[in-house]
């Protein structure tokens, strides 16, 4: 029995090593790197948190979000308008000739409120639905369905309600601020953003470590079951869309604060499919696989995008391929189940010889 | 035969831990599935309910657990109405217990880890964020494995184990969830000879001071657990009483017990 336990923290300390390895890395990161290198890097931190947002989602519940950029957008986009509040109207409305904004907008001109109330219309508008969702028994797929089409509503909302919400060429100059009233410099700010990562991961390890988290995984695995153990799975469906909802949004203030910039395309369709290809290829339902896959795909990105621009999509393409019918787990996906069946390989024999005696 | 024989003793008040169902009906648009069924098992008691194949026994299961909505009739266990109440809340409440026809557990999940989570069914959804996993609970959870011979397969996914042993480990989840009133659908389905044998000495053992609903094909399994047998055949109840009076009962040889010796030759 010992000996079995000892197994087992060996092999929970693989991913509980690689994630501290990251998080170093991530750490000493602007110690080597430039200004434009740093940049790139602050983007991951914030697609970091993004990926966390969706694993627990559809790591652990099995639930595809196809849509889920749209909280990340409300999360992004509320921030946004209230950052960019000057003498009562948002900048970007001054520059199109409108010299009143909606009443709700003066609220948000208050950097703190703006800040949380970003994060509680995520939980609310995902509340919501969930409840209406859930309740109505939609099963996996048709919320992938659902949520991909509300994906493309709301990226068609804001690229035509330009007058709100700046429209297709989105928000800019947010300022990197936080709750300061000066700008923030862009290397605080990058540590100010792993604060952020690492508290979220803690959460997240935190969560799916505990009983609760091991229900999650049951609902994922066989939810008419539940119901007859006492559990309301519907309420566990209900209760991580909302965290999950409010962890995406505060990864769209992250974004927008740290890249100054929110637009359409980054709440829309390609944003939420782009998470999808992270979890996929970094592995689900071990918060570790969404660091690897983010950190992986996004520098992929910014570097081949550099030098072989016109091949970025078909290297993108084959990539997503060899994920699919190579390492359909992903690749922490794959590392545990190596380890899982060594194990479970070793456990089979010592039964055996148990059962001979 | 004493078919009806608990209607003649009045509707006491509900004892503890008796189960009494009363003109049990459901009807899938026109298909009477269970017809009129009558049942009254006694706290303690075990129950096994044979017959053939459609004769409504899973269908009965579905509605006593809240699966399916009863067309008419009442359901009543500890003095309580479980007709309208939601699954989960039949299990929470009322402490009925359920194991599937066919292994229904969490594949992609270890052998503790399905034992744990029928263990804390009934726990509220702030202890399941805040007290973690005791010293307690594991050990409970050993001493269930081990009454169902399971312990050395503790941290093997469920999905790996064979077909019998993701029976004793259903078993071993209702054992744990400590239910009051234990409904097995098809326990030893797709056991050898010897398996059987050894699954209804672990339901002697673990399970019989609780009461027991048991759907059960296989004769010799029959004899060896049940106190009762009722034998259903097309929704109703054709015949009630100990396993030698069932099996003596020339319509139920005729129906059921007949059709299976046909079907071994």
């Amino acid at each position: 029995m010992n000996e079995s336990k000892k197994r087992m923290v060996r092999h929970i300390s693989i991913l509980l090593i690689i994630d501290i390895a990251v998080f170093l890395f991530l750490a000493c990161f602007p110690v080597f790197a430039n200004a434009f290198r740093l940049q790139i890097m602050a983007k991951c931190l914030c697609y970091i948190v993004f990926a966390y947002s969706l694993d627990l989602l559809w790591g652990y519940v099995g639930l595809m979000s196809m849509g889920h950029a749209v909280f990340f957008g409300i999360g992004a986009y509320i921030l946004a308008i209230g950052y960019s509040m000057q003498n009562g109207v948002p900048s970007y409305m001054t520059s199109l000739g409108y010299t009143q904004a909606p009443g709700i907008y003066y609220f948000l001109a208050n950097k703190p409120v703006a800040f949380f109330a970003a994060l509680l219309v995520c939980g609310v508008v995902a509340g919501i639905l969930g409840a209406f969702l859930f309740s109505k028994k939609v099963n996996s797929v048709f919320f992938s369905l659902i949520t991909f089409a509300l994906a493309r509503v709301f990226e068609l909302l804001i690229i035509n309600q330009q007058r709100f919400t700046g429209g297709a060429n989105g928000i800019t100059k947010i300022s990197r601020r936080l709750f300061a009233e000066v700008d923030i410099p862009q290397q605080v700010y990058y540590y100010i953003l792993l604060a952020m990562v690492i508290l979220v991961y803690l959460f997240c390890k935190w969560l799916t470590s505990s009983k609760y988290g091991l229900i999650l995984e049951a609902v994922r695995e066989n939810e008419d079951r539940m119901s007859f153990f006492g559990y309301h799975a519907t309420r566990f469906k209900i209760v991580i869309f909302i965290i999950s909802a409010v962890l995406a949004g505060l990864a769209g203030i992250m974004f927008a604060t740290s890249q100054s910039f929110i637009g359409p395309s980054n709440v829309g369709i390609a944003a939420s499919t782009a998470v999808i290809v992270w979890l996929a290829l970094g592995g689900r339902g071990n918060i570790t696989g969404a660091t690897i896959g983010t950190l992986v795909v996004c520098w992929a990105e910014s570097i081949f995008s550099e030098q072989l621009t016109d091949y970025w999509n078909i290297i993108y393409g084959v990539m997503i391929l060899v994920v699919v019918f190579l390492i359909p787990k992903g690749i922490i996906g794959q590392l545990q189940t190596a380890v899982y069946n060594r194990r479970a390989e070793r456990v089979r024999r010592e039964a055996m010889v148990e059962n001979k005696q | 035969m004493n078919k009806r024989m608990e209607n003649n003793v009045p509707e006491m008040k509900a004892r503890k831990n008796k189960l009494i169902v009363r003109g049990l009906s459901v009807n899938f648009n026109g298909f009477i599935a269970v017809d009129q069924v009558d049942l009254t098992v006694e706290p303690g008691e075990t129950r096994v309910i044979i017959g053939p194949n459609g004769a409504g026994k899973t269908t009965l299961l579905d509605l006593i657990t809240g699966k399916t909505k009863p067309t008419s009739g009442t359901i009543e266990f500890r003095g309580h109405q479980l007709v309208g109440k939601s699954t989960s809340e039949i299990c929470r409440k009322y402490h009925v217990g359920r194991k599937f026809q066919g292994p229904n557990v969490f594949n992609n999940l270890t052998v503790g880890q399905n034992m744990q989570l029928a263990m804390m069914g009934r726990d509220s959804q702030m202890d399941h964020l805040f007290r973690r996993k005791s010293g307690e609970d594991m050990d409970r959870i050993n001493e269930c494995l081990n009454k169902v011979r399971l312990l050395e397969y503790k941290d093997i996914m469920a999905a790996t184990l064979s077909h019998g042993q993701k029976q004793w480990l259903e078993i071993g989840m209702v054992i744990l969830q400590e239910a009051q009133l234990v409904v097995l659908d098809e326990p030893t389905a797709g056991m050898t000879a010897e398996e059987t044998f050894k699954t209804g000495e672990m339901i002697n053992k673990n399970l019989k001071d609780k009461t027991l609903l048991v759907i059960e094909h296989d004769m010799d399994f029959v004899r060896q657990i049940a106190e009762t047998v009722t034998v259903l055949h097309q929704g109703k109840i054709l015949a009630e009483g100990s396993f030698e009076e069932v099996e003596q009962d020339p319509r139920v040889i005729q129906v059921y017990l007949k059709q299976d010796t046909e079907k071994e030759e």
